[in-house]
């Protein structure tokens, strides 16, 4: 029996299945909901209800789900800023035990979001690990530099406004 | 004086028979918890912590009756989902009565807009988090 819809009032919820959905999910905006996951929706207002089970599910789905989007740009990074310097190098620089990286690069550890948002702002500006080797020698932040020297077209930004970096 | 008895609605909560939902529901929702069962946790929760006085009214919508209701969260509840300060919120609700004690369905669980004026007196919004 169909289930009622608190929202339109019409007793027509029942579970779907559907491609395209998505949703916010921890640090990721908006990760894609697995299209055989059933969720109790209504056909007369779509209104999507959730339940422990659905929770449940859908938590799973969307933890593997951002634990492999971490993996893939965990090793992107690495790769691209082998070319700047070794992995022992960056592991020592970061604090990170010996051959970590290797094993996040090959997929035999799972890098949490707060390294794989370091690893990405590192291969992006790789001449940004010297201000990590002066945080480390002196104790302290790095004076914040305000620079207009960066393409705003590279940075998508259409505003007029100074870029911290 | 509420649609829906609070007796009922605890004893559901308790059950875990309970479903949220609506168009905005998670999209105010899921910013200060880490996924959907707690989601589900936080709002099972907020329903158990409702009293009396902290009825608003109750408003029909597609011939639908919803209670609607303003509560201020304990620190202990505040502190299990991770959200210290986020005190006061709003909770909207209906139910799908039946024989097995009916399911609550949660339309609205946020931050309040303006001070909630309830049966048991007016509650200012508290909701910044604190850090």
């Amino acid at each position: 029996m169909k289930k009622l819809c608190g929202e339109c009032g019409k007793r027509a919820v029942e579970p779907v299945m559907a491609p395209g959905r998505r949703t916010p999910f921890r640090n990721f905006p908006a990760l894609e909901i697995p299209e055989s996951l059933a969720i109790p929706t209504c056909s007369n207002c779509g209104a999507e209800w959730i339940d422990r089970e659905t929770a449940r599910k859908l938590d799973e789905a969307l933890a593997a789900q951002g634990a492999a989007m971490l993996a893939d740009v965990a090793r992107q990074a690495i790769e691209a800023l082998s070319a700047t310097m070794s992995q022992r190098e960056l592991e020592a620089k970061l604090g990170l035990s010996a051959a970590y990286l290797s094993k996040v690069r090959h997929g035999k550890e799972a890098p949490s979001a707060q390294l794989v948002a370091l690893l990405s702002l590192l291969a992006a500006r790789p001449a940004r690990i010297e201000e990590v080797e002066r945080v480390w020698a002196t104790g302290r932040v790095p004076p914040r530099v305000v620079s207009t020297n960066v393409s705003r077209v590279d940075l998508k930004v259409d505003s007029d406004v100074a870029v911290a970096g | 004086m509420a649609r829906f008895a609070l007796a009922v609605v605890h004893e559901a909560a308790r059950a875990g028979r309970v479903m949220v939902g609506g168009p905005q529901f998670k999209a105010r929702l899921l910013p200060y918890v880490p996924g959907y069962v707690e989601m589900l946790a936080f709002t099972e929760a907020v329903l158990l912590a409702l009293r009396e006085p902290d009825f608003m009214k109750t408003l029909e919508y597609e011939g639908v009756a919803h209670d609607a209701y303003g509560v201020a969260i304990s620190r202990d509840l505040q502190r299990r989902f991770g959200i210290e300060g986020l005190e006061t919120w709003y909770l909207k609700f209906t139910m799908d009565e039946g024989d097995d004690g009916g399911e609550v369905l949660v339309v609205s669980l946020h931050q309040p807009e303006e001070p909630l004026r309830r049966a048991g007196g007016t509650l200012p919004v508290r909701f910044r988090r604190k850090t």
